[in-house]
Formats: structure tokens, sequence, C-alpha cells
């Protein structure tokens, strides 16, 4: 099958929240393979539109192809199957507060496997050896855990299925730079270990030069641009000029 | 690969033929249980041993590791071993499950703790509660003295808002409930009295029992159960959220934002809803009387009159103050106990309303025994 095969296609999608008007006839495809990033200003509608991609949050109008499954008409089994194959990881990790980082990282192959709990810890330690945990840490409480390993540990939970498509939502918001520029380096190595499709929300810069194939800028409800990150930067649109040219965007760019 | 659809997955299989162990199927975390159980159940075979992948359709890190386990295994027994007709994609993930140099031994297990020393360990940790209720309850009072020292530091606004949250919004319920406790009152005692032609005396039954113990009593577990709850939850919260910690922050101290407006609140509202609660029970019990045993309402009236005392009244409510602080300080102290996670909020939760409505229903008892001592 060809590489540049969509994995997820959104047709003229349109979201509502009651008056507000978040995304207007949006059309965007994520192909097989790719990591794509999302972009834009604070309230454009990054996460939102990843959270309609991760059938979190259903359209107003349109349509939405997620791995070949139309995802509109769908019954409620379908769904939840389709979503095993799916993994996200939230912006403030979302991990269980009452579950160790073990046990978190073990929730979905419990939910959905019938292995026994022995070899479920030790896949689940196997999970967090790839995103750079000590199996120690498995132990730990997420109370417990620095801003850094709480995301270690919820990307640990999120490729648990090794899915097909993972979401990041901001993965090194929050983050000291140089733990944000290993972050980075561990989703590339996943990248090439698992080989998921990626699709992240960021607004960090160095990220996006380091890790994003193709990048989309969202703006004014819809698609402003959309290409490689030397593309963007190099256009003379103005409404990308103004994301993109910048002086921190320009220090990103030097520091590649 | 991958576009394989989700029905035809096949079991992933393990044959084994002399040394020779064949796999198939599908090796992905779905589809192991069934080989998992084998694998512990067969006998591995001596010597030098072949593993064959040719047949295996789709593998995911899950299969690769329960690969690398039967490696490991096969090492540790000092067997030579040889991987053939691996696919790029397994041979990829074999060796990135060989890279953690995870081991099944190195999978962490917790600590499991013996019979004594799980006792010493709730005894020291209870005891530690009552030390740190009483370092709550020390602090909430100097606080509130200080207050009454300088009556302007009272947060009038919270604690008016605190007032109709327990109180004006708890009139329903407390009504409703009381007004049916004094119809069954009415009904189970009013059949007994029959018997014996004293129905008249069905006010007494009611009215004592209402006023003096039941009516507090009921009021005081619905606002457990209503305001105690919610008070350990919303403190909780904001603990869990750092709003807490932002309060502190900003020089506000959530002793005096939090608790003492909901304390204040709570002793002025309780009495008031206990009265309430009188009406509705001796109400309840009224209708009751007049419907099932004749007895009209002039008549029942005139006897509650006599049969109620002053100080049967006064008894009840007055008791109401106690259970209010018990449960403004006990729904507060569990809030401020929650650390981490939304579980604790809701065991902490849980434990407030559990204390509190015991709490109140010892101290009842104690009113009892004491109050009878005296003679009153």
């Amino acid at each position: 099958m060809p590489l540049s095969e969509a994995v997820i296609e959104v047709h003229e999608m349109t979201l509502r929240f009651g008056d507000k008007v978040v995304h207007e006839k949006l059309n965007l495809s994520v192909r097989r393979g790719e990591i794509l990033a999302i972009v834009g200003g604070s309230g454009s509608g990054k996460s939102t539109l990843l959270r309609v991609m991760a059938m979190l949050q259903s359209p107003s109008a349109g349509t939405l192809r997620v791995l070949d499954n139309e995802v509109t008409n769908m019954s409620m089994a379908q769904t939840l199957r389709l979503r095993r194959r799916l993994g996200v990881l939230f912006q403030n990790g979302a991990l269980f507060g009452g579950m160790s980082v073990l046990e978190n990282a073990g929730v979905p192959l419990r939910e959905h496997t019938n292995l026994s709990a022995t070899l479920i810890d030790e896949i689940a330690c196997v999970k967090m050896a790839l995103v750079g945990l000590s199996p120690d840490d498995g132990l730990l409480y997420p109370n417990q855990l620095s801003g850094g390993m709480r995301k270690r540990a919820a990307l640990a939970r999120a490729i648990a299925l090794d899915p097909e498509l993972l979401f990041l939502d901001e993965p090194t918001s929050g983050l000291d730079p140089v733990s944000a520029a290993s972050f980075d380096e561990l989703i590339l190595e996943l990248k090439s270990a698992l080989d998921p499709t990626v699709v992240i929300v960021t607004h960090d810069m160095d990220s996006l030069w380091r890790v994003a194939d193709r990048v989309i800028l969202l703006g004014g409800a819809s698609v402003l641009a959309e290409g490689t990150m030397s593309e963007l930067a190099s256009s003379h649109d103005p409404a990308v000029m103004h994301f993109f040219q910048n002086p921190r965007a320009h220090a990103a760019q030097e520091s590649v | 690969m991958r576009a394989l659809n989700e029905d035809k997955q096949q079991m992933a299989t393990l044959q084994m033929d002399g040394t020779l162990l064949r796999c198939g199927g599908d090796w992905t975390v779905s589809q192991l249980s069934v080989l998992e159980l084998s694998l512990k159940q067969t006998r591995l075979p001596e010597g030098r041993v072949q593993i064959d992948l040719s047949e295996v359709r789709r593998i995911d890190t899950g299969g690769a590791w329960v690969l690398q386990r039967l490696l490991l295994k096969l090492e540790q027994r000092q067997q030579a071993v040889e991987v053939r007709g691996l696919s790029a994609e397994a041979k990829g993930l074999l060796e990135l499950v060989r890279n953690t140099a995870i081991t099944p031994a190195s999978v962490p297990r917790l600590y499991h703790s013996g019979v004594v020393e799980d006792l010493g360990r709730s005894s020291l940790d209870r005891a530690r509660t009552s030390i740190r209720l009483l370092a709550f309850i020390g602090e909430m009072a100097s606080v509130w003295l200080g207050q009454l020292i300088r009556p302007s530091r009272i947060r009038w606004r919270e604690t008016f808002h605190e007032l109709g949250e327990a109180g004006y919004k708890a009139l329903g319920i407390v009504g409703l409930l009381s007004f049916l406790l004094g119809v069954v009152i009415a009904y189970q005692g009013g059949m007994q009295l029959r018997q014996y032609a004293a129905s008249l005396f069905v006010a007494d039954l009611v009215g004592l029992s209402m006023v003096r113990e039941l009516a507090p009593l009921i009021t005081a577990i619905i606002i457990a159960g209503r305001s105690g709850s919610a008070y350990t939850a919303q403190i909780g919260t904001m603990q869990v959220t750092e709003e807490v910690d932002a309060l502190r922050s900003m020089g506000i101290a959530p002793m005096e934002l939090l608790v003492l407006p909901k304390l204040l609140a709570l002793i002025i509202a309780l009495p008031l809803l206990t009265v309430y609660a009188d009406i509705m029970g001796v109400l309840g019990g009224m209708v009751m009387a007049s419907a099932q045993l004749d007895v009209g309402f002039p008549a029942y009236i005139d006897r509650l009159s006599v049969a109620v005392s002053v100080e049967s009244y006064l008894v009840g409510i007055g008791k109401a103050p106690v259970f209010a602080a018990i449960i403004a300080t006990l729904g507060c102290y569990q809030g401020f106990q929650v650390a981490g996670s939304a579980e604790s909020v809701g065991r902490r939760t849980t434990l407030s309303v559990v204390q509190s409505i015991m709490a109140v229903i010892v101290v009842d008892a104690a009113f009892s025994v004491a109050l009878n001592y005296f003679g009153i």
C-alpha cells in the first residue's frame, strides 16, 4: 500500500460550542507514517481538533474517517474497538492518581487482553523502559513524579497496545529545555521503533523543527497553511509570517 | 500488514517438533493468552533449540516480549538457540525489547507487610490522625477567638453564602423527612396506644420523641450527608488543584476563608433547621393522628402543650449547635487531609460523612446519659 495513504481524513468539519465557532468547514488529512504537527495561536482550536481526531469530541457537522472507518455513524462497540488502535497523551498526563506508574501503564492491557497479571506487568515494564523510565519508577504514584516523568509515564500508557495512531497534546509544554529536547528525541525513537502515525499539537518551535514531517497552521477557524517546516518558515503569507517569523521562531530555526 | 481485518485475527501458537519450536498466528497482545498458558505448562526440549517464526503473521511489542522471555529462559538453561524466519518487523521489535534489558526479575514487586506490622502501622496512623485533628481544632479555635476579639475580620459574605447553601437549600429535604418521620411514629405508636384506648397520648409520643431526640438527630444526619460531604469535596478538590496553596500565597488564611464561615453558618443553621424539623415532625404526627386515630387537631395541640416541656424543647435545640460544630469540623478537616488524587477526594468524603454521623450519634447518646444524670 502507498505510504501517503490517509489514516485520518477530516472533511468539511464544523465544530461549534453554543454560538462560538471553533472550526468552520475544516479539511485535512493525516498520511500513514508521518509526524504531523498542528500549530496555531492560543485559542485557535488545536487541542479541540486533536480531540475530534481522537474521537473524544464529535463534530457539529462534516465527516471524519479514522483508519478507514467512517466515525460519524459508528456503533458504540465499533468505536470502542477502534479506540484501542489509538493512543493519546494528554497535556497534563491524566494518569490515574490512585494507581502506581506500573499499574497505569498496564491499564489498557488489563482491560483489553486476557494475559496474566505477571505478563502484563512485564510488558508494562518494557513500555516504561521504552519511554526511559526504570522498572523501579513503576512503584511511584503520579503525585510523586516530576513533570517530565509524568509525561513519560503517560506516554508509556498511551503506547501500551502499540497504537497505529498516536496523539500527543503539547508533549513538551511545562518541561525545561533539556527535558523537552530529550522528549523530542524520545518521540523520534518511538516513531522508528513502533512506527505509529503521530499527530502532535504544540507551539514549541524547537520541537517543530526537530520532529515534524509536516505542519498545519490553524487560524480563523480553519487551516491557514500547511507544508514542511522550512516551507512555512519561508512563506510570504502575512498570517504565516506572523507566526513563524518572530524572534523566538528564528532562534529555534538557527539552532537546528 | 496492519491493514488486516480485526475479525480475521488468529491466536498465537507454538508447536513443538522435537527441538524445533514452530511459531505461528498473530503474536499480538490480544491473541497471546492461550500461548502464555501453554508455554507455562509445556516442557521445553533439551539441547540445541531452533525457533522458527516464518509463520507468524503479525507481532507487536507484547509478542516480542513473550519471545524474548522464552529466549531468556533458554539462555538461563544454557541452551544454544537459533532463531529463524524473523520478518524485518519482528527483528526490529525483538531488538527493541532486548535493548530495554528488562527481564522477568526486573519487575518491581510491591512489599507486602504482615498482620503485626499492619496493626502497628494502623495504630500509629490513627494516633497521628487524632493528634492532627486536635491540632486542627486548636488552630480553628485560635483563629476564631481572634475573630471574636475583632469581629470586623469575620467574613460575613461567605458566611451568608454558606448559610444559604447549608440552611435555606436544605429546608425541603429536612421538612419532608421529618414530616414522614412524624407520620411513621404516630402510625406505629398509635396502633399500640389504641389497644389501651389511649390514642390521645400519641401527641406525647410524637412530641417528645421528635422534639427531644429525633428532630435534632435526623437534621444533623441529613446535614452531615449533604453539607459535610460538600465541605470535604470542595476543600479536597481545592487542595488537589493547589487552590488552597494559592490562597496561602496571597496571604489569605484558608482557615479564615474556607473553614470559619462554614462553621459559623452551620452553627446558626442547624438549630433553625431543627426547629423547622420539630414543627414538621409534630405536624406529620398530627395529620396521622387525625386520619387514623380520630384525634382531632385541637385535642392534639392541647395535649402537646402539656406533654412537651420547654426544657425538652430547649434540650433538643441545644444539641444542634454541638452537632453543627462536629459536622463542620470533621468535614473541613478531612478536606485538608486530601493528598494528590481524585481518589483521595472520594475516600476522604466518605470518611467525613461516616465519621460525622458516628460522632453525632455518640455525642447524642452522651447527652442522654448526662442529662439523665442531672435529672433534666
